[in-house]
């Protein structure tokens, strides 16, 4: 009899899921409209230029060896990843109180932030503070929070679903009410899977109430430049927050920015009071690190670091973001003028309104159902679909099919 | 105040503090016998030849892409780690009983293997459970379980510090009083730190005794091909174990067989009693590494991946790492007849009979002292050298440093 006779199988991530009957379907016009990755006008994948640039320049450097990186990852890399969002002129920076973590995309970076808090946050191994993490969020906040020993895993109000919109006053509310130190994970910009991010003057109220209740802020950017085509702009809100002075977190992920998904590339940006709170922060950061993954990998890191202490490798980058940007902004403009054209009832503003890859189309699950079983366009039970999936080739068939969800699906 | 006035700062991992003052030293003898990496005799880190030209054909595919790897990793990657482990002619895998994880490097496997024998081994969340590492054991080995939540981390009895060998008594009576069902590590090869492995005798007495006692083996596997330039060699005791039909896991590291430590190159191969409970332990793996790092990075898995798949890079690869196998085995070689013709007090034939990176020397504390302080000559305390660090023009002084140390400090 095996040792693992009692191991129950697990039930299987649902956007990979949701992928896997894609591929597996024949039907000719079918639509991916599900994982978060980029995709051309022809539905392919996108290299970025700038980094087959970098690649081959890599490959070539013979001043370049494969020895291990410090536990904490290429110095490079973790400096220029923290300019980035929190721009290159911050004072944090310059007061020497901001550091970096090389983690494994964004999903690491959360984790290792996790791991720290739950041990150091709050108390020492407190591990009843409560995280709040958006209602709905991206489906991975929950258990990496939860795996890194937190108990207390708690929603926020953030999608109010009849205005098709954030639910401000619910969403302060929370953060009145909540206990003072809990965790609140933010979403830097490009909401997931919203797409609905607060103004700035929200994010000033939100701001106002988490400093007054000593909430403490554990921002997740995972789209700065996809969701807006401007760097700056989508790291507005991280700033903002810097700017009060308080300490927190930020995980990067550079997956969908520089196309870099299997790569792996990511940054935890530590803002602290100080350098020598800093100092002691890194210092247990490199201990979680350690047992985790010993040292990051570097190729992607590489990729990254010179491409963004290049002047000129940086401005095609930024290009090359925009171009990403760009169409799916097009395609939003493209999809609400022929639902409208087609009078599908409803508003769809929030089609453009939202912002980044996806979109909250405010379908149900019965009309989600509709669109997979009978026109073979997938896309996630909440009604999320990935902007990126839709083509000028689908988009036609993508809107009527949603016509036909709309008008005949209660 | 900051919130994190109360963290204290952790000590730095050992091995790399040592790295760091024998940069800062700058004696021109210096001499960095420290971290387990390959030098050449130039004492120049070494990129494989085959693994030059395989990045060379990869940055020219335009078939590829970066987009996210599955959660378990390369597939054909994970494939071809397991049977370089197991062999192609290996029954486990004809019966599709086993199976892997693409991991981070060794400590990634390590790590994954851990997470889910904690959750899932000997009950569920059995944290008490006991983990035997052995006495010495890699440094990190402790803390990746207990961050894995096991409580209970107890030594085996391995080093036999007066006669420099194997204390084959004391690890046996340490397998027969451990409680059933206890975890142990067991370093497949060129064990870490010491350089002394079982022989196959060894190893068939301790598989009978951990069958009959029903104890788990996980097998730490960092150095095949690298410990005797021979592949099968190297994974005899591995092999042995599948054959008496164990269940058990192998974490792999590709970090020194292939030159690329820094990007986290790793394999845990899973062997189960039966294709059925494998599919389940897979999938609750890929629940634990959703929430450390989603998907693992592509660079290197391919890398060895492609070369583990073509005949001729194959032969290729087991060129170049039969070239650094030869010069940690000249090095050993010269190192004993240098200490013998110094006349240096001790027996030396430990030097050659040890096998793979790391030698014990048997200095002890005081001795390693003043090899560093007086010969700037970097060492591990506990008297580990790393023989890649020795070179034709090093090996004199080195020789030398080591009579001085053995005669003028007690």
């Amino acid at each position: 009899m095996s040792l693992f006779c009692e191991v129950p199988q697990a039930v299987p991530v649902a956007v990979f899921k949701l992928t896997q009957d894609f591929n597996n379907d024949p039907f000719p016009n079918k639509v991916n409209l599900g994982v978060g990755a980029y995709r051309t006008d022809e539905g392919k994948p996108w290299v970025l230029p700038v980094v087959k640039k970098v690649e081959k320049i890599i490959v070539h450097d013979d001043r370049l060896n494969h020895e291990y990186l410090p536990i904490l990852g290429l110095p490079e890399f973790r400096s220029s990843s923290s300019k980035i969002v929190l721009g290159d002129d911050s004072p944090a920076i310059q007061e020497d109180r901001v550091g970096g973590v090389q983690c494994l995309g964004g999903t690491g970076a959360l984790k290792i932030g996790a791991e720290f808090l739950r041990r150091f946050y709050n108390g020492n191994n407190n591990t009843k503070t409560p995280i709040y993490v958006s209602s709905p969020t991206w489906e991975n906040h929950n258990a990496v929070f939860s795996s890194a020993g937190f108990e207390d895993v708690r929603s926020y109000k953030y999608w109010d679903a009849e205005k098709r919109g954030l639910d401000l006053s619910g969403f302060l509310r929370d953060l009145e009410s909540c206990p003072e130190r809990s965790i609140f994970v933010l979403h830097a910009c490009a909401h997931n899977p919203t797409g609905t991010d607060p103004t700035q003057e929200q994010w000033k109220q939100i701001a106002e109430v988490m400093m007054r209740r000593k909430l403490f802020a554990f921002f997740d950017s995972a789209y700065q430049g996809f969701a807006s085509g401007n760097l700056e702009k989508d790291a507005w809100a991280v700033r903002y927050f810097v700017s009060m002075g308080v300490e927190m977190f930020c995980a990067q992920s550079f997956s969908k920015n520089f196309g870099l998904y299997n790569e792996r590339v990511g940054n935890l940006t530590i803002v602290a009071q100080d350098a020598d709170n800093l100092k002691r922060v890194l210092s247990q950061m490199e201990k979680i690190v350690r047992t985790t993954w010993s040292n990051p990998p570097s190729q992607g890191a590489r990729i990254v670091a010179v491409t963004l202490s290049s002047p000129e490798l940086f401005s095609e980058w930024k290009d090359n973001v925009k171009t990403m940007a760009d169409r799916v902004l097009l395609m939003r403009a493209q999809l609400k003028a022929k639902l409208q054209s087609l009078g599908t009832p409803g508003t769809w503003d929030h089609i453009t309104e939202q912002i980044g890859m996806f979109s909250f189309t405010g379908l149900n699950s019965k009309q989600v159902e509709y669109m997979i079983k009978e026109k073979h366009i997938y896309l996630m039970a909440s009604g999320r679909i990935n902007m990126c999936g839709l083509t000028s080739k689908n988009i036609d068939y993508v809107a009527e099919s949603i016509h036909e969800a709309v008008t005949k699906v209660q | 105040m900051s919130l994190f006035s109360d963290v204290p700062q952790a000590p730095p991992v050992a091995v790399f503090k040592l790295t760091a003052d024998f940069r800062e030293d700058s004696h021109p003898q210096k001499v960095n016998l420290g971290v387990g990496a390959y030098r050449t005799d130039d004492c120049q880190p070494w990129v494989l030849p085959v693994v030059k030209k395989v990045e060379r054909l990869l940055v020219e595919d335009d078939s590829l892409n970066h987009e996210y790897l599955p959660i378990l990793g390369l597939p054909e990657f994970r494939s071809a780690a397991s049977k370089v482990a197991l062999g192609d002619d290996s029954a486990a895998i004809k019966e599709n009983r086993v199976g892997a994880v693409q991991a981070l490097g060794g400590t990634g496997a390590l790590r994954i293997g851990a997470d889910f024998l904690r959750r899932w081994y000997n009950g569920v969340n059995n944290t008490a459970t006991p983990v035997y590492v052995s006495a010495p054991t890699w440094e990190n080995h402790n803390g990746v379980f207990a961050d894995a939540g096991f409580k209970d981390i107890r030594p085996y009895h391995y080093w036999d510090a007066a006669k420099r060998g194997l204390d084959l008594t004391g690890l046996l009576d340490d397998l027969e009083k451990a409680p059933e069902h206890s975890i142990f590590i067991l370093h497949a090869c060129a064990h870490n730190p010491t350089g002394t492995d079982p022989t196959q005798e060894e190893w068939k007495t301790i598989a009978e005794i951990m069958k009959r006692r029903k104890l788990f083996p996980f097998f730490d596997s960092a150095y095949q091909g690298f410990a005797s330039g021979n592949l099968e060699k190297d994974a005899w005791a591995i092999r042995f174990f599948v054959s008496e039909g164990f269940e058990l896991l192998i974490a792999q590291s590709f970090s020194k067989n292939f030159g690329l430590y820094n990007e986290r190159v790793g394999n845990l191969t899973v062997v189960s009693k039966d294709n059925e409970t494998l599919t389940r332990v897979l999938s609750q793996m890929e629940k634990i590494v959703r929430t450390t790092w989603s998907n693992p990075p592509s660079q290197g898995a391919r890398i060895v991946s492609k070369t583990l798949n073509c005949p001729e890079l194959f032969a290729e690869w087991k060129g170049n790492v039969k070239t650094m196998a030869d010069r940690v085995l000249l090095m050993r070689d010269q190192l004993k007849s240098k200490l013998l013709a110094l006349g240096t007090p001790g027996t030396w034939d430990h030097i050659t009979q040890q096998i793979g990176m790391f030698s014990f020397t048997g200095l002890n504390p005081k001795q390693v002292e003043y090899m560093i302080k007086e010969k700037h000559v970097y060492l591990m305390a506990s008297g580990r050298i790393n023989m890649c660090g020795l070179t034709s023009k090093n090996i004199d002084y080195v020789s030398q440093a080591i009579h001085d140390a053995v005669t003028k400090v007690q």
